[in-house]
């Protein structure tokens, strides 16, 4: 088997977390699939660098994050917060999809390095392994997440979300 | 709020997507290996154009004799100003493209922010000291001080409109993403000088 294909095996089965950073960064689905492929790229490129020090996902969560990040340095203009679209998904229950859009709209106002925890908490990583991935200190990171907590409530109070 | 409350729908959200499968991860592959050899195109245009820069240069140069010399010393301020200017730009903009995506977020944001700051003084040291010397080398030029009053006033104001245009496109370029960078660094308490 090739590196290639050894590659898009790995991305295959860990696609989810491409696809979890395209849709916390992205809105539209024309820049989710933008962002998809540009972390793709960047992650084929970056790959024969990859020794296995670390987990696979980790390294993708890494990838992706700063990718999302940078996409968003080269200056494109934000879209208005737009609500997200169930229409494919329909095994989701509707109770569960006004919670969650609750939330994604509330997100959507963060900056980029509190969205990154706020994926990384949803994920159920570790405050160590989001360390890892963030560069903060374990501490730090809790004292961030309750900090997001306080400012996501009053963002869905204040907005009606 | 409760994290915890969000999980399943989080998990449940995304276990309802649309699985993308190898064949097609490798279009997506080739189609963006074809994307990133348009930006080197677009690289390689900006280089073309400080060449073609260095040639208009050499012209002037070579022309010298039939200009007026206080031209010639107009171009030569303007061009260097320009492409020292330009090349420190184009280098902010390498930087950009060499982010290392496989670092921790902190590192990448940190050294962006790092490398804009520097440009940025760079811009704004660099333009205030080409229009300086621009005024200052037609105040002492003597075809300069040989024209009409009004004519004078008119060019120096024509440099100072120039540099101020030149501070305010700088800064809504690449202040805006500066500030922008700053103001997330520090709330997440990662500034380092």
């Amino acid at each position: 088997m090739d590196i290639e294909e050894k590659f898009l095996l790995k991305i295959e089965r860990h696609q989810g977390i491409i696809r979890k950073v395209c849709m916390m960064y992205e809105q539209s689905k024309e820049d989710r699939e933008d962002l998809f492929q540009e972390t793709l790229y960047n992650a084929w490129k970056s790959y024969p660098k990859f020794r296995g020090d670390s987990e696979f996902s980790t390294w993708l969560y890494k990838v992706a994050l700063n990718t999302a990040m940078y996409n968003k340095r080269k200056g494109k203009r934000q879209p208005k917060i737009l609500s997200l679209d169930f229409a494919e998904d329909s095994s989701f229950e509707s109770k569960s999809k006004d919670q969650f859009q609750q939330l994604y709209m509330a997100i959507q106002y963060l900056n980029e390095v509190e969205k990154s925890i706020v994926l990384l908490v949803l994920e159920d990583l570790s405050y160590r392994q989001i360390g890892e991935i963030t560069g903060f200190t374990e501490n730090n990171i809790g004292v961030r997440v309750s900090r997001i907590k306080q400012k996501l409530n009053k963002l869905m109070s204040r907005h009606g979300f | 709020m409760d994290f915890n409350e969000y999980k399943e729908s989080w998990k449940a959200f995304h276990n309802s997507g649309t699985i993308v499968d190898k064949a097609r991860l490798k279009n997506y592959l080739k189609a963006a290996d074809t994307s990133k050899n348009a930006i080197q195109r677009y690289l390689k245009m900006e280089w073309i154009i400080a060449f073609a820069s260095i040639l208009f240069f050499i012209t002037i140069t070579y022309l010298a004799d039939t200009l007026d010399s206080y031209f010639y010393k107009l171009f030569f301020i303007i061009l260097i100003g320009c492409l020292a200017l330009t090349l420190r730009m184009n280098s902010t903009l390498v930087q950009f493209k060499r982010v290392k995506f496989t670092e921790k977020i902190q590192y990448n944001l940190v050294e962006i922010r790092n490398h804009l700051r520097k440009s940025l003084h760079f811009s704004y040291w660099g333009t205030s000291l080409i229009i300086a010397l621009l005024i200052l080398m037609s105040l002492n030029d003597q075809y300069f001080l040989g024209l009409n009053l009004n004519v004078q006033w008119g060019v120096i104001l024509y440099f100072l409109v120039v540099g101020l245009l030149s501070f305010y496109l700088t800064n809504r370029f690449y202040g805006k993403t500066l500030k922008e960078l700053d103001e997330i660094l520090e709330e997440s308490d990662m500034l380092t000088e």
